[in-house]
C-alpha cells in the first residue's frame, strides 16, 4: 500500500470514528433523563422482603435528582465514587455481601439504568428502592 | 518439550496476571484502561498465548468483582478481541491500532448489552444508551494509550522476547 493511500485511510478512519462518537453523544443527549424545574411532589417507596419491611412517603421538593432527595431526607447510607452515590443501606437496612443483597431502584415501576445521582425527579414520579437478593439478573 | 510447555504455561499465567494488575492499577479512572493495548501487544508478540492470557485475566477479575452474566460476556469480549487482533497482527502502524482500539472502546457498551436483548430488548437498549458517556471515555482513552504507549511497549516487548532465555 502506498504511503499516500495509507495516510488517506487513517484520516478517513479518524473522521468516521469522530462522526460515530458525535452521533452517539446526540443519541445519549436525546434520551437523557431531564428533571422538571420547580416544586414537585414525588413518592419514595422502600421494599425489603428479606427484612419484611415496607415504607411509602410523598415529598414536596425543589430538588432535581433522586440522590439529593434521599440524602436530604436521611433515607440512605452511601459511599461516593466517581460514579456518584452508591447505596449501602436504606433506613438502616443494609445490602450485604453474605446474601448478595443490593438496592435496586425502580422509577415508576421500571428498573433504573443509572445511579441515584442521574435519576431525575419529575412531578408525580414514584421512586422505589427495592432490596434484591443475588447478583444475577 | 516438557520444558517448553512449562515455559508457555508460565508465560500465559504471567501475561494474564499483568493484564489483571494493570486493570486494577487504573480502576480508579472510570473506563480508562490499558488492558486493550496490552491484549494487542501480547497477541501480536505471543499469538495463542496472548489469547489464553485473556482467559486467565477474566478468571482473576471474578475474584474482585464476582461472577455473573457480565463475567461470561467479559470472557467472550476479551478472548474475541484477542482473536481479532491475531487476524490483524500484521498491521504495524500504531495509529491504525489506536483507531481499532478506539473503535473497540466505543463498541464496548453495545457488545455488553447484547446478552440483555434476550432478557428484554428495551432493557438492553437503555443499558447501552445510559453507558454511552463511558464508551466515549473508553474510546478516547484507548486511542491515547495506543498512540502514546503502543510503539515504545511494542519495542520493549520485542527486546524482552528476543532475550536468549525467552527464545523458544
Amino acid at each position: 500500500m502506498s504511503k499516500t493511500r495509507k495516510t488517506a485511510g487513517i484520516i478517513i478512519g479518524i473522521v468516521v470514528l469522530v462522526a460515530v462518537a458525535v452521533s452517539l453523544w446526540f443519541v445519549y443527549q436525546a434520551n437523557k433523563d431531564v428533571p422538571s424545574e420547580g416544586s414537585k411532589t414525588v413518592t419514595v417507596e422502600v421494599l425489603s422482603e428479606r427484612d419484611n419491611y415496607s415504607f411509602k412517603e410523598s415529598y414536596k421538593t425543589d430538588l432535581e435528582y433522586l440522590g439529593d432527595l434521599l440524602e436530604e431526607k436521611g433515607l440512605i447510607e452511601f459511599t461516593t465514587s466517581e460514579f456518584g452515590r452508591y447505596i449501602n443501606a436504606v433506613q438502616g437496612y443494609k445490602a450485604l455481601d453474605e446474601d448478595q443483597s443490593w438496592w435496586n431502584i425502580l422509577v415508576n415501576g421500571e428498573s433504573a439504568m443509572t445511579g441515584v445521582d442521574e435519576i431525575a425527579l419529575n412531578d408525580g414520579g414514584v421512586y422505589t428502592l427495592q432490596l434484591k437478593i443475588g447478583y444475577d439478573m | 518439550m516438557a520444558k517448553l510447555k512449562v515455559q508457555s504455561i508460565t508465560r500465559i499465567a504471567l501475561l494474564g496476571a499483568l493484564l489483571y494488575a494493570s486493570q486494577l492499577a487504573l480502576s480508579f479512572l472510570p473506563n480508562v484502561e490499558i488492558v486493550t493495548l496490552l491484549v494487542v501487544l501480547f497477541t501480536k508478540h505471543f499469538g495463542k498465548e496472548g489469547t489464553l492470557s485473556c482467559f486467565v485475566y477474566v478468571f482473576l477479575t471474578a475474584f474482585t468483582w464476582g461472577f455473573g452474566l457480565w463475567w461470561a460476556t467479559y470472557l467472550v469480549v476479551w478472548a474475541g478481541y484477542s482473536l481479532l487482533v491475531n487476524k490483524l497482527r500484521k498491521i504495524d502502524s500504531w495509529l491504525v491500532w489506536a483507531l481499532i482500539n478506539a473503535a473497540f472502546g466505543l463498541c464496548f457498551g453495545a457488545i455488553f448489552s447484547v446478552p440483555y436483548i434476550f432478557v428484554s430488548p428495551a432493557y438492553a437498549l437503555s443499558y447501552w444508551i445510559s453507558g454511552i458517556p463511558f464508551d466515549l471515555v473508553h474510546c478516547a482513552g484507548n486511542f491515547a494509550m495506543a498512540v502514546i504507549l503502543g510503539k515504545p511497549l511494542d519495542l520493549a516487548l520485542g527486546k524482552i522476547k528476543n532475550l536468549p532465555q525467552n527464545r523458544k
